[in-house]
């Protein structure tokens, strides 16, 4: 798999490593601890398009937000996550 | 009590870099007594470029590129951070001092090492380990790239369409990567000439 990291432009993904889905937003401190646990250990895990977080370690060191089709490993968008993976 | 102690400058390569097989198609040297420091632009900042221009003549290109003016360079290894070579002294304040708090700034100096690589062969050498297509379709003067090497990070960046590389390892990997480059480049002949 091959990823188009929007700095260095197609990478292996070998330089690459990921955390995972960039949908979840870390909830307050003071949240009650159903909402804690669905954000650490809750995923959707979709079968179809994935929005995850994938970061280029091995490259120019960015956070990049990536649309990855869990079934084919087709990547439709692969952008700076900066400013936010939302 | 407070005798000085003489710094000497060492080549990380000098024990490690040796010729290797038969023949002459890839010829390395080591670049000694460049200056390095890294440049990674604070969050806000935008004027580096500008500022760049002003203090150097430097014209900062966008991407993955190497931008040089006179003896400094400005490899682009990040959306928002550079690696600069100099061979003039100084070249850590004298980014401070034209930057300013427009950038954090790291010496380098006895960080990085680099090797200037050319013959007929750097490719078809280079191509062993560096996953980053080097053909002149995709990567050519001025391109540059940070990416990994038999799993040692490197800085590589071409120079001109000889093709002449210089690739910036870390210092403390220099032995491993010399011990990579001979055992590549073993089979089209491997001479190490004088640095420059």
């Amino acid at each position: 798999m091959r990823i188009p990291c929007p700095f260095c432009g197609l990478r292996d993904s070998s330089e690459f490593v990921t955390i995972g889905e960039a949908s979840m937003s870390r909830p307050p401190a003071d949240a009650p601890e159903a909402q804690i646990f669905d954000y650490v250990y809750l995923r959707d895990n979709p079968a179809g398009v994935n929005q995850e977080l994938w970061y280029h370690a091995q490259g120019c060191r960015s956070w990049l937000k990536v649309a990855r089709d869990t079934r084919t490993h087709e990547i439709e968008s692969a952008v700076l996550a900066r400013g936010g993976a939302q | 009590m407070s005798e000085a102690i003489a710094l000497e400058l060492k080549s990380p390569f000098e024990a490690s870099l040796k010729d290797a097989g038969a023949g002459d198609g890839v010829q390395v040297s080591e670049r000694r007594n460049l200056q390095m420091a890294t440049v990674i632009a604070r969050a806000g900042n935008s004027d580096i470029a500008a500022r760049l221009k002003s203090a150097f003549g430097l014209a900062l290109l966008p991407g993955p590129k190497r931008s040089a003016a006179n003896d400094l360079a400005f490899v682009a290894t990040g959306p928002r951070s550079w690696l600069a070579l100099s061979e003039a002294s100084g070249l850590t304040p004298k980014l401070r001092e034209a930057l300013g708090e427009a950038a954090a700034i790291s010496d380098q100096s006895s960080g990085y090492a680099v090797l200037r690589l050319t013959g007929p062969k750097v490719r078809a050498t280079l191509e062993k380990g560096i996953g980053v297509d080097l053909h002149p379709r995709a990567f050519q003067p001025g391109d540059a790239a940070s990416t990994s090497c038999a799993h040692l990070g490197v800085i590589i960046w071409q120079i001109d369409a000889a093709p002449i590389y210089e690739i910036a390892v870390f210092r403390s990997l220099a032995d491993s990567f010399a011990h990579w480059l001979q055992e590549s480049a073993a089979e089209f002949g491997l001479r190490v000439v004088p640095p420059r």
